[in-house]
This record gives C-alpha cells, structure tokens and sequence, in this order.
C-alpha cells in the first residue's frame, strides 16, 4: 500500500503519545475498537476549564491510524472541548490524503474522543 | 540508503552467470526457432535446450527427456494437478490428497477439479507446519490417483519429509507431485531416492530468470498428462508453445550453479539466519514459527505480538521483507497458513518473513536486525499504557 506523505510523517514524528511517565490523575479517557480485530484507539484528555489542556493517545492499528491521532491530537491541542464534537472525519481524512477504505478505523478515533468528552463531568 | 533484500523466497537476484548465458544466448546465431531441427539455426536453439535440460536433470538426479519447460512454478503446479486428474481421473479415480497449507498454485487446481467433480482430502499440519507420512498414508484410498505436497513451505520455510511420503506413494502405487519452487537449489533433490513422480521447479527462485520453470516427470512412472494448452504440438504436446531459448539456458545455468552450491551455501545462509534471530530474540513477544522443526536454510518467520502488522511493514522502511499481513499479498486476508499453525488473525498479521539468499551479508543481516529491534519497539509504545487506559476508561 502507498502512503502519503502527511501520514510517513506523522508517523515518523509522532508526538503526544501517551508515555510512561504521563500520569493519568485528573484526565478522563475514552477508548474505542479492539485489538483483535485490528484496530484501537485510547485518548486521555486534561482539561483546563472549556480549554483542552493536553490530549494524548495510544493506538493499535494501521499506519494512517496512528497519523490520524497524532494529527488530531495536535490539532486539538488549545482548543476549546466544543472542538471536539465539530470534528469533521471526512476533512481529517483529506488532510491526511487517507484512503476511503480506511474510513471505518477513522470512526473509531471519533468515537474514542466522543467517549472522552461524555467522561467529563458536566459542568 | 539503498533497500535490503530480504525477501529471496519470493524470488532471488539473478547470478551474473545466469546473466552472462543469456546474454551469449541472445547474441549468439541460436536465434531460429528450437522447433525447426531441420535447419542450423533452430538445430543450434534445439542443442542448447538439450543441454538445459541436461542441467535441470543433473540437479534432481531425473532424466533430461523427463524435463517439460513451463513458464514458471504456478504453471507447473496446475498442469501436473490438472493434468494427471484429468488424463487419469475417468479411469482410475478421482481423489488427490493434498495440505491445507500448499500454495495457492496447488490449492487452487484442486478446488477447480472438485467443482469438476473430483473429492481431494486437505490435510492438516501439526503445529510447526509438518505433515506426517502417516496422515498421508492414512489418506489413501483405492480411487487416490495423486498425491501433491510441497518440499519447503514458502511462508515458514517448514522441510517436509518428502522420501518418507515418496515412499508411502511408491507402495500404494500412487502418483507423488511436489513443488520444490523453495527447495530446489537450497536441499538435495533426488528424484529416484526421494520416489518423485512429477516436480515444479521455477528458475527465478534459485537464482535465474523469471518466467520459466519446469515440470518433470519421472518417464519410467508417467509420459502422459491432459495439456492445459493446445496447439503445436510442442514438447509431446504437453506444453506447446515456442521454446523461449535464452530463458531456458538461463534457468539451465542456474540449476548447474545450484548443483555445485547446495552444500557448500546452505551453511553460511543459515549461520546469517540464526545470527539474525539471536539478534532480534531478546525482544520480548517473538514467536518463530516452526522453531521445532527443520526449515530451510534461508527462511526465518517471525510473528510479532502487541504490534498492528500493517504498521510494522510500514516501520520497517529499507528492508524489503514479506508479511503475513493482507495488506502486502493479493489476497484480503491474513495468512492461511499461519492461521493452520494456530496463529490467530492479529499475530499472522504481524508476522515478518525474512528470506536470506547467496548475495546477503553480515552487515546486511546486523543492519536488518537493528531496523526491525526500533520499529518493534517504537511501535510497542503506542501500546504500552493501553491496558491502563481501558482501565481509566471503564
């Protein structure tokens, strides 16, 4: 398969996955798909008020997966939590030039955000 | 930085003397058609094909008439499976036992004779990848007319004992196939000791050409199969079509080359191997596959846990190696044969087939190793908190 070059460079440079020394104390996270059938996606979001403090990731899948979260978590990155919900799949998808058969493991990531933002208390 | 070359099995580099037979072949005055014996030019064609075939004989230990050329392996396979069941299957019988883990050139003829009719037993390895003489035997039936296995599988590069199945075939009179596409030149090949009645060969995994191969069939067992093809009259009407002279002396060369190196080779290729898997095995989470049984010297498969199989062809970037992944084969799923060794979906997915050869190196073999050591293990840190954020999760 080719990859574009958006997604050999996310994947190259990955930035805000989630590392060891990260505590989880105060985020809530939200996780998505299954390993064994290919794909998963795991977010875990810190907020500072109606402000996304830091979002990262873990990710289990294919090459444009793993773009797509880097490139979402960046992108997300000091936004406000409305972000979140106005995530257009289809525009991430042609910023990353992924192809459309790979649209379903790009649902997961969304879905793995949207069960993020319900983890959050209400205000 | 040029690709590293890991992927023999799927096909090797042309030696430089297979390259310089064709060469001298293409210029020289042997242009005329082999089939036109009646004058100099085809006769010249005709002699050196002759002379092929005395190669390709010398390396199984058969008889050069016993050597059909062919355009490859896959042609092989489907005509001595085609052939023998459709030439032999009305009167004799209709059943052929085969693996469930032979390649799709030998797979898929078989499916085609069951919509023809025939009935065609699959049978099942063991956990490293061997099919046992017995099960073979067990398989037999009055009406079996051929049995069709694999010397060396291509993905995991598991040795099946073909004498002890030659022998099994040869005492209930049954006619034995085998591909030796991944065998020949790599283990001894003997086509009497080992009771082989037909064989595919295919030059460009030993070192010739693609595009050429051979079927041969033992003469004293069998001369007559059904063609896939017609018209010609070629080759006893076995195979028709104009004989493709400098790629026949080319795959000619290599199996010459081959007879001279299989001892010799084999050694050093299967010390950069285990040099190879010593390198990577300290990575937690690696399963060789068929690490309890005789492989081919060249072949070291690798299924690795906890990494996604498309990503990990993906992070290993400059070596050109195979997978058990969809993603790299035609096919869309993952690896049937991995899968008849009790891997599951994921694990055949990330599973790395390293095929070394007569060009690698020590250098490429630490090079190798040191890629793949980094993307398993920069791939694993997407993964490493997951358990602890399904658990933040919940």
């Amino acid at each position: 398969m080719q990859y574009s070059s958006q997604v050999n460079e996310y994947c190259k440079n990955t930035t805000n996955v989630l590392a060891v020394s990260d505590s989880l104390n105060g985020c809530v996270a939200g996780v998505a798909g299954d390993p064994a059938k290919g794909a998963w996606v795991g977010f875990v979001l810190r907020v500072d008020g109606q402000r996304i403090a830091s979002l990262k990731f873990q990710v289990f899948g294919c090459p444009q997966l793993l773009a797509a979260c880097a490139y979402v978590a960046e992108q997300l990155q000091d936004c406000e939590l409305t972000a979140i919900d106005r995530l257009d799949t289809a525009e991430l998808m042609l910023s990353l030039q992924i192809p459309t058969e790979k649209a379903g493991k790009i649902l997961i990531l969304q879905d793995a955000l949207i069960w993020c933002r319900r983890g959050l208390p209400a205000d | 930085m040029k690709d590293i070359y890991f992927d023999n099995a799927a096909s090797t580099p042309v030696d430089p003397r297979v390259t310089e037979a064709m060469h001298d072949c293409l210029c020289a005055e042997s242009y005329g058609n082999p089939a036109a014996g009646i004058h100099g030019h085809g006769a010249a064609a005709g002699k050196l094909i002759e002379q092929a075939s005395v190669q390709v004989a010398g390396l199984i230990n058969g008889m050069p008439q016993g050597v059909i050329w062919t355009s490859g392996a896959t042609e092989s396979d489907n005509l001595a499976i085609l052939g023998v069941a459709r030439f032999r299957g009305e009167m004799q019988g209709k059943h052929i036992v085969t693996s469930i883990t032979e390649h799709s050139a030998v797979l898929e003829p078989c499916r085609q004779l069951q919509s023809e009719g025939f009935d065609i037993t699959y049978l099942h390895p063991d956990s490293e990848g061997r099919i046992s003489p017995e099960s073979v035997k067990n398989a037999l039936r009055e009406n079996t007319i051929l049995v069709s296995l694999m010397h060396v599988n291509n993905e995991i590069g598991v040795i099946q004992d073909i004498a002890a199945v030659g022998q099994v075939c040869r005492d209930s009179d049954t006619l034995f196939h085998v591909d030796a596409a991944q065998s020949a030149g790599r283990l001894a090949l003997d086509v009497v000791a080992q009771n082989i009645d037909l064989l595919s060969l295919s030059a460009h995994k030993m070192y010739g050409p693609k595009g050429i191969g051979v079927l041969y069939l033992n003469p004293q067992r069998i001369n007559r199969l059904q063609p896939l093809m017609h018209g010609g009259g070629h080759q006893h009407g076995l195979r028709p079509g104009t004989l493709p002279t400098h790629q026949i002396v080319g795959m000619g060369m290599a199996c010459e080359i081959a007879q001279a190196a299989v001892d010799s080779e084999s050694g050093g290729i299967e010390r950069l191997r285990e040099t190879l898997w010593s390198e990577i095995a300290t990575l937690p989470g690696l399963i060789r596959n068929s690490a309890n049984a005789d492989t081919v010297c060249g072949i070291l498969s690798v299924s690795v846990a906890e990494v996604e199989g498309e990503s990990l062809i993906h992070a290993l970037r400059g070596l050109s190696v195979s997978s058990g992944s969809a993603c790299n084969t035609a096919s869309d799923d993952a690896s049937y044969v991995l899968r008849a060794l009790g891997r599951h979906d994921s694990l055949a997915e990330s599973t790395i087939r390293f095929s070394l050869g007569r060009y690698t190196t020590a250098k490429e073999v630490a090079e190798a190793a040191a890629v793949f050591r980094n993307a398993v293990t920069e791939l694993r840190c997407y993964v490493s908190r997951m358990d602890e954020v399904i658990e933040h999760a919940v």
